[in-house]
């Protein structure tokens, strides 16, 4: 019961009654037009592609760091794919796999030059996502690859049960296997003591460069699982795939209750908060309201929730706070 | 009129689950120096950022020359002219000396920082403490005693009534400490009222007017200083009697566990022998800058003996190159800052005993927390560790129970050999008599155990051997730490 009480009053755990209630109030709103098994389908399908690579975005900032090259990284996974299924006709899953492997190789690239280099990594990501970019324009001059085999387009796209898609399932596959993997293994426990202090980290014998640069590698693993699955429920590569996944995976992260300054947060609340963002897609989409706020909105909820939890951090703040209120 | 200055009446401070202050009053007279004393945890702090605003009372006025007055930030204090310097310096490294003493503070002229007068007041301010500096040079260029003064001087920047100083001695010599109390002495002549919070007893007999003695959050006690002893001030923080830790004639092995030969690194340290035995207390004294941390980092491998020698671990010459390796040997490293590589903050009491041992708490290939909590609750047991639960967070934990948990933390790994820099820095005084039963209860098992400290008494009291360093070499080695006094160790390290 207390595991309870105390998840609901972490950020997840708001974050999550937050979605309820604006998922609740929608539906009735809109005259019973949200918990439909086509639009919960659809949501869920949507938001499980950001939450993916959020949660590589997650590994990052727990140990203090940010990725900022998720997007290219996953736009050249899924152009590699596409490449290798359309235009030598590799097997899909043997495609996918080495994709994948793409991306672990440029996570590795950006935890080379973090962890050893000691480079900033806000900076080594946004040097390395423009490259990464620009490869993929250099390769395929912006054109689609479309004629992905039906087989892998019903990896990404297809429903089961009528309601369930599959990279739902695939979604949270992962997330138990990272939930396991940083609650319980070594790896997992020193990514949160990295992040928490690397000092401490250091002479307790951790090899503080490894496990950063197999963090970055995960991110790029993860980003190439969605850029790949993205061109697999397109059945086609776009040049566009991934554009928008940056803002949204931090912003997933965050409203997860992961800590940007690191060694606080967890995949669970990733998933969380990738699903308030997409939420709030769709109900903007359902009302009818202007697709233009929907930014407007994500950007809101996000700076109301870090308020919320820098108050719960800081007792001197949340006293000038209480005392702003009480004057009034 | 008052007759004080500044009153604080009846203050209580609730955290979630800890009445930090409970009905405490403090006040101070003008031109006064008023001791604040109490050991660690007693609330001294907490009293103090009430006072000057980072924190809200829950219950409680301050009086300010007998009018209520309502501080609810740092801004209000200083501009009432009530000024802290904290413990820890937090100055800006790469600002200059100058900047940082008028950090928020500027003074500006039409719009703009008048660098010009800022600059000549800063040397005006500095000169107050008897210090002559360039005051436009990075203040991470200079020392950390100069560091605490350049503090002090931001402080008096706001022409203060009332200063609030936390242990601005910690990181002085005993000459920078007076060159500050003949200042502080200045200071008060001119009618600045000054709280004076330090571990030093001595320094408060001969500096301060009047104390106050505070013990668990509660006031014990307004004194004189001239009515009363050291013994009886730390009678009553302690709240029993304490003796002080006294040299224990032990019995170890002569089974060497660790051996250095002529370990040198540039700039640090020169041919550096020595040896510890399974069993033994070697302690290491030396004025600060002996390069006594310096050669223990490399034994550890945080930092490579860069200009030559070996170490040798139950005889075979081992190659140190990072902690990982040191650990592996069976090696643990308690460092002297505690904060900065101690302990990791955010995470429980328990994850941070854990960190180096998870290999022991695996079954089927992952973390068995349930093994993890019965060790961690042991230890807690063991040790006396003062703490809500293993799940409580070690940052709300008092430094002393902090530093029993990384002692802990080694302990449960394993380990042979176990170097501590400064175990007991900023420790009160009952905590460190636990800390040093338990480096001999470490001891007592096996463990070959290395103390470095600056304190005389906790050498001659820890130590079965003594090494003393000065200036980057080994000075000399002393087996009858019994028979031994300060005066001795010191003339080894000036020989």
């Amino acid at each position: 019961m207390k595991k309870v009480t105390d998840f609901l009053k972490s950020t997840a755990g708001m974050v999550l009654i937050v979605t309820i209630i604006v998922m609740v109030a929608v539906h009735f709103i809109t005259g019973g037009n949200f918990f439909t098994a086509y639009n919960v389908s659809t949501l869920t399908r949507q938001a499980s592609f950001v939450i993916i690579v959020a949660f590589g975005q997650t590994l990052v900032l727990l140990t203090g760091g940010i990725d900022l090259s998720v997007a290219a990284v996953g736009s050249v996974a899924s152009m590699c794919a596409a490449k290798m299924m359309v235009e030598s006709g590799i097997n899909p899953a043997v495609s996918i796999l080495v994709s994948c492997l793409v991306g672990l190789a440029l996570g590795l690239i950006n935890g080379v030059f973090i962890a050893y280099l000691k480079l900033t990594p806000f900076i080594v990501t946004l040097a390395t996502a423009e490259i990464y970019k620009g490869i993929v324009y250099i390769v395929t001059k912006g054109t689609p690859i479309v004629g992905i085999p039906a087989g892998a387009k019903f990896l990404a796209n297809g429903v089961l049960f009528g309601f369930l898609p599959t990279i739902v399932i695939i979604m949270l596959v992962i997330c138990f296997a990272l939930w396991m993997m940083l609650r319980y293994t070594k790896f997992g426990r020193y990514v949160y003591a990295l992040g928490g202090n690397r000092n401490c980290a250091k002479i307790v014998g951790i090899n503080t460069e490894k496990v950063l640069v197999m963090v970055y590698m995960l991110s790029g693993l993860l980003a190439s699982i969605a850029g790949t699955m993205m061109a697999c429920k397109l059945a086609s590569f776009q040049a566009t795939i991934g554009e928008n996944w940056v803002n949204p995976t931090i912003a997933a992260s965050v409203l997860g209750g992961t800590s940007m300054i690191g060694g606080i947060g967890g995949v669970v609340g990733t998933v969380i908060g990738g699903l308030l963002q997409q939420t709030v897609s769709t109900a903007i989409t359902l009302l009818r309201v202007s697709s233009y706020w929907e930014t407007v909105v994500t950007g809101g909820v996000v700076l109301i929730a870090v308020t919320i939890d820098a108050l719960k951090e800081n007792s001197a703040m949340r006293d000038k706070v209480g005392r702003l209120f009480k004057k009034k | 009129m008052s007759e004080f200055v500044i009153e604080m009446k009846g203050v209580t401070k609730i955290f979630p689950g800890v009445k930090a202050l409970d009905n405490v009053d403090l006040s101070v007279k003008p031109g006064e120096i008023h001791a604040l004393l109490g050991e660690n945890g007693a609330g001294k702090s907490t009293l103090m950022n009430c006072l000057v605003g980072q924190y809200t009372m829950d219950e409680g006025q301050i009086q300010m020359d007998g009018k209520p007055l309502k501080i609810s930030s740092a801004q209000e204090a200083n501009a009432n002219h009530i000024v802290i310097v904290p413990q820890e310096l937090n100055l800006l490294p790469d600002a200059s000396i100058a900047e940082n003493i008028f950090l928020g503070n500027e003074r500006v002229k039409g719009g703009k920082i008048n660098w010009k007068e800022a600059e000549r007041e800063a040397a005006k301010l500095l000169k107050v403490l008897d210090l002559e500096l360039d005051v436009t040079q990075k203040v991470k260029t200079l020392s950390a005693a100069y560091q605490q003064l350049v503090s002090i001087a931001r402080a008096l920047a706001y022409s203060p009534r009332v200063l609030v100083l936390d242990e601005p001695t910690a990181v002085l010599t005993s000459k920078e400490a007076d060159s500050l109390f003949k200042s502080m002495q200045r200071l008060k002549a001119e009618g600045t009222s000054m709280i004076f919070i330090t571990h030093h007893l001595d320094e408060v007999m001969s500096q301060a007017d009047r104390a106050t003695i505070m013990r668990d959050g509660q006031l014990v006690m307004v004194t004189e200083i001239k009515d009363i002893t050291k013994e009886e001030i730390v009678t009553n923080m302690a709240g029993k009697k304490v003796a002080e830790s006294q040299h224990v004639n032990r019995t170890y092995s002569d089974e060497i566990f660790f051996k250095a030969e002529n370990l040198s690194r540039d700039g640090e340290f020169q041919n550096v022998s020595f040896d510890v035995k399974k069993g033994e207390i070697l302690a290491v004294a030396g004025l600060v800058g002996a390069g006594r941390t310096e050669v223990f980092k490399s034994v550890f491998g945080i930092t490579r003996p860069n200009a030559g020698g070996k170490m040798l671990i139950e005889g075979k010459e081992v190659n140190i190159s990072d902690p990982g390796v040191a650990i592996k040997y069976g090696m643990g490293y308690v460092s002297e800052e505690r904060r900065h590589d101690g302990i990791t903050p955010g995470m429980s009491v328990m994850e941070n005993m854990i960190l180096p041992s998870f290999d022991q708490l695996k079954s089927h290939g992952l973390i068995n927390y349930k093994k993890a909590a019965d060790l961690t609750d042991k230890y807690i047991d063991r040790f006396r560790i003062k703490t809500p639960g293993r799940d409580a967070l070690i940052k709300n934990l008092s430094g002393g129970n902090q530093q029993k948990v990384i002692v802990a933390r080694w302990m449960a790994k394993g380990i042979k050999m176990l170097i501590m820099d400064e175990p007991t820095r900023g420790i009160d005084v009952n905590a460190k008599a636990e800390i040093h039963a338990l480096c001999r209860e470490l001891a007592d098992n096996g463990v070959a155990v290395v103390v470095i400290s600056s304190e005389m008494e906790e050498v001659l009291a820890l130590g079965d051997r003594v090494m003393i360093m000065h200036q980057g070499r080994v000075k000399g080695f002393i087996d009858d730490v019994e028979l031994t006094t300060e005066e001795d160790v010191l003339q080894l390290a000036f020989k």
